[in-house]
């Protein structure tokens, strides 16, 4: 077996994956007897680098690929990931369109979500405001500021 | 649709409110009136204001227990003075001309803005006809108005869930056959503020930088006020196209992580800029909005 493989090197045929396999492990392992001996037999008893870098090579192309198990549990993760992903693309597509304007140095909001009870009262005072440049009413300063809220009594 | 008394038959509520634009610019009268304005939280603030009237000239005055007593207010076409005496000192504001005021077809608008006539009442002794501006099914104002000489006696304005935020009511009224023009000018020597004087001293004092619209956006500001809201600072400016009015407001301090746009009769569109949190609402539609917070400059002095 071992002359085989040796064979085959020396005569540059193709290894199978066991064959493959044998080699690696030996190479791996520290195993110098069989390749010191299948070098001592080579015409050229220096192998080179080039010659080691060629031999790994072809074991890589000739390597049998190991099939990964089928993993349920991972693989229905990610066909979750998938349909959620699919889904909420689908609904972003699905949702009416806006044409956005250019917008320099301004960035969108980092949330976009309902109303906000701070946006409520952020469009009040707008309103109040709005009153008083076009309804004709309006909110005066104090002339004196008070020392306390006495309207909170 | 309800006519009120004295009411020609033959009258709109637009022909009526057609006539109010036209007679503003001829009514010369003294009056005492209330006026509410309801703040953020829904608490109302009341207080008096004798008022003369000059067709367009405006000129308004506080009793003496008022905590508004020491200043004058003159309103003359598109400007608002406000002089404190004790300080000789002019506030300057801008508001929109008084026929502007009565125009309700500008903004945008859910649906068209319908005038219907509703029951009128007596304001100030004088029996008026009531005008209820809608947009859509939504009532925006209601103007109580004494027909004959097309004065507004009462108005309230209302936000979007139909509560009022603000309004007047005559107490009193007298039409006058003159009224002295001096009685609508101010001092000379007095130190004017403008709105963007008053702008950058309220961002300095709320350490914040006065960030503004660009006037090549057609929206110029009107006033500029500081404050506390929810517990954050807050900068808040309000601008005219003539068409619509938007809210530039600077907010500093607090999480409002929640804030977000929001699409309805007003929009909200806040965002970052240079790390300050600023905020456009107005009757505008988003984009608009969204345009405009692209056009932000600091406020030179």
């Amino acid at each position: 077996m071992d002359k085989e493989l040796f064979t085959k090197i020396q005569k540059g045929e193709a290894l199978d994956a066991r064959e493959s396999l044998m080699l690696e492990q030996s190479l791996e392992a520290g195993d110098h007897s069989h390749v010191a001996s299948w070098i001592e037999a080579l015409d050229d008893p220096q192998p080179s680098l080039h010659w080691r870098s060629n031999l790994n090579s072809r074991l890589r192309e000739i390597a049998p690929v190991e099939k990964k198990r089928f993993n349920w549990f991972g693989s229905g993760l990610a066909i979750a990931g998938i349909t959620a992903f699919s889904l909420t693309f689908a609904f972003i597509m699905a949702m009416p369109k806006e044409t956005k304007a250019p917008v320099a140095q301004a960035q969108p909001p980092a949330i976009v979500a309902g109303p906000s009870d701070f946006g409520s009262t952020l469009v009040k005072v707008h309103l109040s405001d709005e009153a008083e440049v076009s309804g004709g009413i309006r909110s005066p300063r104090r002339t004196v500021e008070p020392a306390f809220d006495w309207d909170s009594l | 649709m309800v006519f009120g008394f004295g009411t020609a038959q033959s009258e709109t509520p637009e022909s009526l409110i057609e006539k109010v634009k036209k007679m503003a610019s001829k009514q010369q009268l003294a009056g005492v009136r209330t006026v509410t304005i309801w703040d953020p939280s829904g608490k109302p603030k009341t207080f008096d204001e004798r008022v003369l009237r000059k067709g367009n000239n405006l000129r308004i005055e506080y009793p003496d227990d008022s905590p508004f007593a020491g200043q004058i207010v003159v309103e003359s076409e598109e400007k608002r003075l406000t002089y404190f005496i004790a300080k000789n000192e002019i506030r300057e504001s801008r508001i929109r001309p008084i026929e502007d005021q009565f125009d309700f077809g500008g903004g945008r608008r859910q649906g068209a803005v319908r005038l219907v006539f509703a029951s009128g009442e007596e304001i100030a002794n004088l029996r008026t006809n009531r005008i209820d501006v809608l947009a859509g099914n939504q009532k925006r104002q209601s103007l109580w108005i004494e027909p004959r000489r097309a004065v507004v006696l009462k108005r309230e304005l209302y936000d979007n869930e139909g509560k009022a935020v603000g309004g007047y009511e005559y107490k009193r009224i007298a039409f006058l056959k003159s009224v002295e023009a001096s009685k609508f000018s101010l001092p000379k020597d007095a130190t004017v503020i403008r709105p963007k004087d008053d702008l950058i001293r309220l961002a300095k004092s709320l350490e914040m930088k006065p960030y503004t619209l660009d006037p090549v956006t057609g929206y110029q500001l009107m006033h500029a006020r500081g404050g506390d809201i929810k517990g954050s600072k807050v900068l808040r400016q309000i601008f005219d196209s003539g068409k619509s009015q938007v809210s530039l407001i600077q907010v500093r301090g607090g999480e409002h992580r929640e804030l977000s746009e929001r699409s309805g009769r007003i929009n909200i569109y806040p965002f970052n800029h240079n790390g300050a949190l600023l905020v456009l609402i107005g009757e505008v539609d988003l984009d608009t909005l969204r345009r405009l917070a692209s056009r932000i400059i600091v406020q030179q002095p």
